[in-house]
C-alpha cells in the first residue's frame, strides 16, 4: 500500500481508481467509461474485474468499456465496432448489437475473433 | 553448468516478492514471462535483469562520471551471469513535449527534410511558378538570347518596398561610381543631396550597365562583368530591364520567382524543421496551434454584475487596482458594477475585454468641481493573452489556458511551418502534406515516387527513400499503419509509444542485445498481433534475445519458452511455478496453463442484459477519422466499443461522448470533437471516467492515500493507549505532515539528487527506509 503512485502503471492506476469509485456509493444509474482496463491483467484478473463490473450492471448502472481482448469483448451486452481499419480507412461503425449479432457481420475483423471465442465456448 | 552463451543464468533472485528464485533464461530466443498480476513477472524481468543490466553498464563508466550518478543499487540477486547489454523498451510515453512528433521519433521525419532540402522544387506563393536560381553563365546566355538586338538596363535591387529618405544611400552609391538609379520604376540620374519621401515605401535599384546586345565579342566580357558587379550590389539578385519596357526580369543566384522576385533561401534541413528558428511557423513558433481567450469563458454568466464576480477571471469585487479601472470605465460610459453585465454597453465591453487609452472629465457631484479621469488600460483579453506568452511561472500559465481556447493556428493552419518551407514540393506534395498521411498513405506514396523522379534529383533521392521506406516497413510491421508522421507523440497510447520504439530497435539491427518489453500488445486489434510477434521474432532472429512480459494468449503459444510466476500475486507469488515450451507449459495445472488449455475459462453469460429500454443517442460525430457517425449507447447494459488501432474508438468516448456527458452533469469545459446532435442524457445521473492516467505524479500520493483508506489508518493509531497518553493527532502518522514525517526525505522515502545535466536520481533515505 506505501507503493509510491508514480510508480504505478497505468493499468494500475486505473484499477486504484476503479476500487475507488466502487467504494462509493453509487447512484444506481451512473454511466462508466473504462478505456482498456485489461491492461496488465492476466486471465484470472480479467475474470474477476469483470465478476465486479457484472456487479455494477446489474444494479442498474451503464459501463462502457474500450477494449480489443476478445475475452471481455465476448461479455458485454451491446457491441460498437468501429472500423474498418485504422487511420483513415477507419471512422465508421461496421457493426452494432449482441456479440452473437456482430460476430455474424461478414466484413468485422472483431467479428472473425470474436465468432472462434463464442463457437470455442459453445462446443465446450 | 550451462555455457553463458547459451542461457542467462540468475541465481538467488529475492528482489520485491521474489522467493529467492533461481531461474535460466535461454538466449537468443523469444521468451515470455507470464502470471497473475503482482506475481513478480516485472520484479524478475525490470527489477531484476534489466536492473543488473544498466548498473554494470553504469560501472564501466569512469569513476568520475559516477560520482554524478551516485551508487545505483544493486538489485538482491546472487549472481546474474550471461547477461549482455539490456535495453528495455516500456510502456512510458517517450516524450511529454508537444514538439515531438511520430515523425520525429521515428527519424523519419528527419529523412524528410533532408530529401525536400535537397531534392525538392520550389514554387513562387505569389504566383504558383516553379521557382528558378541561375548560375552566371545561364544569365548571360539567357539574356543574349532573349534580349537579342534590344537595348537593356542592368540593374541591381537595394531596396524592396521599405521606408526611407535614403539620402545616405544615395550619395553611397554614387561614390562607387553609378550615376543612375531607378526608383519606384522609373529611371533617375543622382543628384546631390537627393532623397525620397521619407514616409513612402520605395523600390530602389542601382543602374549597373546599359548596353545594346548586338552579337560581338565585346558583348561576351562585359556581360559577365556586368552580371558579376550586379549580383554584388543587389544580394545575389539582378534584374533585366529592356528599353521601353516597365516589367523588369529577375535573375538570381537564389531560388526566386522569375516574375514577382520573392525569393527564398537556399533551402537547408532545418528549413523544413518545425523546432528550429528557420523553419518554424512565426505565429505559433512551429506548435501548429495558438491559444486565443474565449470571451464566454471570461464571461461565464452575463447575467451576474460585476460586482458578483461577473467577470471570472477577477471573482467577486474586492478592493484592487483592476476594480478600480473597472470602475473609472464605469463612470465614463455611465453604468454601475452592480449592473448586469448583460446591461453594460458595447463600447465598454471591449474596452474591459482589449483595453484603451481615454482621458475625460467628469463633474464630481460631491464636491461641485471638475475632475479629470485618465483610462490606460490593458484589457483583461489582453492580460491573459500576455501571461501565456510572457509569465515563468506554470501556474500562472494554468490560469491564464483556463479562459483560452486551443485552436488551429490561423498562419499556417496547423502545419507548423514558414509559407516559404510549404512551397517547396515532391511529386506536387510538400512535407506538411506528407505529415499528415497515414503510414501505409506515405508507403504507397514513395513507391510511385521513385518513377517520377528524373536525373540528378534521382540520384540525390534515392539512398533517403531508401532509409524512409526501410523505416515506414517497420512502423507498418509493428501495427503502426493508422498513424501520421504529424501525430504529436504526447496522445499515443503507451502501447503504441512502445512500438514506435520498437520499431527504431528493429531499424538499428543490433546483434547480441537483450530486449525486454512490458506488453507490447496492449492496445492491439487481434488482427495486427499476428504482426507484431513476426517483428518480435524478426528481431530473435537477427541475434537477440527478447524477454516479453505478457498476458496474450498467441503470444504465449508463439514463444520459444514461457516462464510461469505465481501461484498467486503479492506474498503468495514470487514463485517460478512452471517452465519450458508452451506445450510442456500446458501439462501442469497452472492457473495460466488452465486458461490456455480452457479447462478454466472466462465463462460466456448465459443472457445478455436487456438494460433499461433508455438509451444515450450520439448522431453526426466527425471528430478526427469519423465519418459522420450515429452511436447508440443503451442504459444498463455493458457495452464494448472495439475495433483495430485508430479506427476512433477513443475519439467517439474519450473526445465526443465523455466531453459532452461531463459537461451537461458537471460544467465540465473540455470541447468535444464536432457532434451534430446528442439526447437521452437524462436518463443517467452522471458519468465516470476511469482512465489511465497516473493517479498522482508525486511521490507523496500512494494507493492507500487516494483512496482515503489511510486517513481511516491514522485515526486508529491516534486511538493506540501509547499516543493518547502522548496526544499524538492523526498528522503524527501522516508522512505529509512536518511532525509526522521522516525530515531527510521529508517524507518521500526517497530522496531526489538534483543532477544538473542528468536525469535527477532517486536515493534511499537513509535513517527510515520506507
Amino acid at each position: 500500500m506505501v507503493q509510491q503512485s508514480n510508480t504505478l502503471s497505468g493499468g494500475e492506476a486505473q484499477r486504484v481508481k476503479l476500487a475507488t469509485e466502487l467504494s462509493k456509493r453509487d447512484t444506481g444509474n451512473t454511466f462508466y467509461i473504462l478505456d482498456e482496463p485489461t491492461t496488465g491483467l492476466h486471465f484470472e484478473d480479467i475474470r474477476v474485474l469483470m465478476e465486479v463490473l457484472n456487479r455494477l450492471v446489474d444494479k442498474g448502472n451503464t459501463i462502457l468499456i474500450i477494449e480489443h481482448n476478445m475475452d471481455v469483448i465476448k461479455m458485454v451486452d451491446h457491441i460498437i465496432d468501429i472500423g474498418y481499419e485504422g487511420g483513415k480507412g477507419g471512422g465508421m461503425i461496421v457493426a452494432e448489437g449482441s456479440p452473437e449479432e456482430v460476430a455474424l457481420n461478414e466484413k468485422s475483423y472483431t467479428a472473425q475473433f470474436l465468432k472462434k471465442e463464442l463457437n470455442l465456448a459453445m462446443s465446450l | 553448468m550451462t555455457k553463458f552463451d547459451e542461457h542467462i543464468e540468475v541465481k538467488g533472485a529475492r528482489v520485491h516478492n521474489l522467493k529467492n528464485i533461481d531461474v535460466s533464461i535461454p538466449r537468443e530466443k523469444l521468451v515470455v514471462i507470464t502470471g497473475l498480476s503482482g506475481s513478480g513477472k516485472s520484479s524478475l524481468a525490470f527489477d531484476t535483469i534489466y536492473a543488473e543490466g544498466q548498473r554494470r553498464y553504469i560501472e564501466t563508466f569512469s569513476a568520475y562520471a559516477r560520482q554524478f550518478l551516485g551508487g545505483l543499487e544493486r538489485p538482491d540477486v546472487d549472481k546474474i551471469d550471461g547477461l549482455s547489454p539490456v535495453i528495455a523498451i516500456e510502456q512510458k510515453t517517450t516524450s511529454k513535449s508537444p514538439r515531438s512528433t511520430v515523425g520525429t521519433v521515428t527519424e523519419v521525419y528527419d529523412f524528410l527534410r533532408l530529401l525536400f532540402a535537397r531534392a525538392a522544387d520550389a514554387y513562387s506563393y505569389n504566383t504558383g511558378e516553379k521557382m528558378v536560381s541561375y548560375s552566371d553563365e545561364q544569365i548571360k546566355e539567357l539574356i543574349k538570347s532573349s534580349y537579342r538586338g534590344q537595348r537593356v538596363n542592368v540593374l541591381a535591387p537595394v531596396v524592396k518596398s521599405r521606408k526611407g529618405h535614403y539620402r545616405e544611400l544615395f550619395e553611397q552609391i554614387a561614390k562607387q561610381g553609378f550615376v543612375k538609379v531607378r526608383v519606384d520604376g522609373e529611371l533617375r540620374d543622382i543628384q546631390k543631396g537627393m532623397k525620397v519621401d521619407r514616409y513612402k515605401m520605395h523600390d530602389i535599384e542601382i543602374v549597373i550597365d546599359r548596353l545594346a546586345v548586338t552579337e560581338n565579342e565585346e558583348l561576351d566580357k562585359r556581360l559577365s562583368e556586368t552580371i558579376n558587379t550586379a549580383m554584388y550590389s543587389g544580394n545575389d539578385v539582378m534584374m533585366v530591364l529592356a528599353e521601353g519596357e516597365t516589367e523588369a526580369r529577375y535573375f538570381s543566384r537564389d531560388l526566386m520567382c522569375p516574375t514577382t522576385g520573392i525569393s527564398y533561401p537556399t533551402p537547408e534541413p532545418n528549413t523544413f524543421s518545425f523546432n528550429s528558428p528557420k523553419g518554424m511557423c512565426n505565429e505559433c513558433n512551429g506548435l501548429g496551434h495558438i491559444f486565443e481567450v474565449n470571451e464566454d469563458k471570461i464571461f461565464p454568466n452575463k447575467k451576474l454584475s460585476i460586482t458578483a464576480g461577473g467577470i471570472a477571471p477577477l471573482g467577486e469585487y474586492k478592493k484592487s487596482w483592476a476594480f478600480k479601472q473597472l470602475e473609472t470605465i464605469a463612470k465614463r460610459y455611465d453604468f454601475e458594477l452592480s449592473d448586469p453585465m448583460e446591461q453594460i454597453p458595447e463600447d465598454a465591453m471591449h474596452l474591459i475585454l482589449y483595453g484603451g487609452e481615454d482621458s475625460f472629465v467628469l463633474d464630481s457631484k460631491t464636491l461641485g468641481v471638475k475632475r479629470d479621469y485618465k483610462i490606460d488600460y490593458e484589457g483583461i483579453a489582453n492580460f491573459i493573452k500576455n501571461q501565456i506568452k510572457g509569465a515563468d511561472s506554470t501556474s500562472i500559465k494554468r490560469w491564464a489556458k483556463e479562459y483560452m481556447d486551443k485552436i488551429q493556428c490561423p498562419e499556417c493552419k496547423g502545419s507548423r511551418l514558414k509559407k516559404a518551407s510549404l512551397n517547396f514540393k515532391i511529386g506536387e506534395k510538400n512535407i506538411a502534406e506528407l505529415a499528415a498521411m497515414d503510414v501505409v498513405e506515405l508507403a504507397v506514396f514513395f513507391k510511385g515516387l521513385d518513377a517520377t523522379l528524373e536525373g540528378n534529383q534521382k540520384i540525390i533521392a534515392t539512398d533517403i527513400i531508401k532509409e524512409i521506406n526501410s523505416r515506414i516497413q517497420f512502423l507498418l510491421d509493428v501495427g503502426l499503419n493508422y498513424l501520421s508522421l504529424n501525430r504529436s507523440s504526447k496522445s499515443l497510447s503507451g502501447g503504441e509509444a512502445q512500438r514506435i520504439r520498437l520499431a527504431t530497435q528493429i531499424g538499428s539491427q543490433l546483434v547480441g542485445v537483450l530486449y525486454i518489453l512490458d506488453e507490447p500488445s496492449i492496445g492491439l486489434h487481434q488482427r495486427d498481433n499476428n504482426r507484431l510477434i513476426k517483428s518480435l521474432e524478426a528481431l530473435r532472429d537477427l541475434g537477440n534475445s527478447i524477454i516479453v512480459v505478457e498476458h496474450d494468449k498467441e503470444m504465449i503459444e508463439s514463444a520459444d519458452h514461457v516462464i510461469d510466476m505465481g501461484p498467486l500475486a503479492g506474498k503468495h507469488g514470487g514463485e517460478i511455478i512452471s517452465e519450458g515450451a508452451p506445450g510442456e507449459l500446458k501439462q501442469h495445472h497452472t492457473l495460466t496453463a488452465d486458461y490456455m488449455t480452457r479447462v478454466k475459462e472466462i465463462p460466456i453469460p448465459k443472457k445478455r442484459r436487456k438494460g433499461n429500454g433508455k438509451q444515450i443517442l450520439l448522431e453526426g460525430c466527425t471528430g478526427n477519422n469519423l465519418k459522420n457517425i450515429t452511436a447508440h449507447f443503451p442504459l444498463g447494459k455493458m457495452i464494448g466499443v472495439t475495433g483495430v488501432s485508430g479506427s476512433g474508438k477513443s475519439t467517439l468516448v474519450n473526445e465526443t461522448l465523455y466531453p459532452i456527458m461531463n459537461a451537461y452533469y458537471f460544467n465540465g469545459v473540455k470541447k468535444p470533437m464536432p457532434y451534430k446532435k446528442i439526447s437521452g442524457l437524462e436518463h443517467a445521473d452522471k458519468v465516470i471516467d476511469i482512465n489511465q492516467s497516473p493517479i498522482g505524479r508525486t511521490p507523496r500520493s500512494n494507493p492507500a492515500t487516494y483512496t482515503g483508506l489511510f486517513s481511516e489508518v491514522r485515526a486508529l493509531f491516534t486511538k493506540t493507549p501509547e499516543a493518547a497518553i502522548r496526544g499524538y493527532k492523526p498528522g503524527r502518522f501522516s508522512f505529509n505532515v512536518k511532525g509526522g514525517r521522516c525530515e531527510t526525505c521529508q517524507g518521500g522515502g526517497l530522496r531526489v539528487i538534483e543532477m544538473n545535466f542528468l536525469p535527477d536520481v532517486t536515493g534511499s533515505s537513509k535513517p527510515y527506509k520506507m
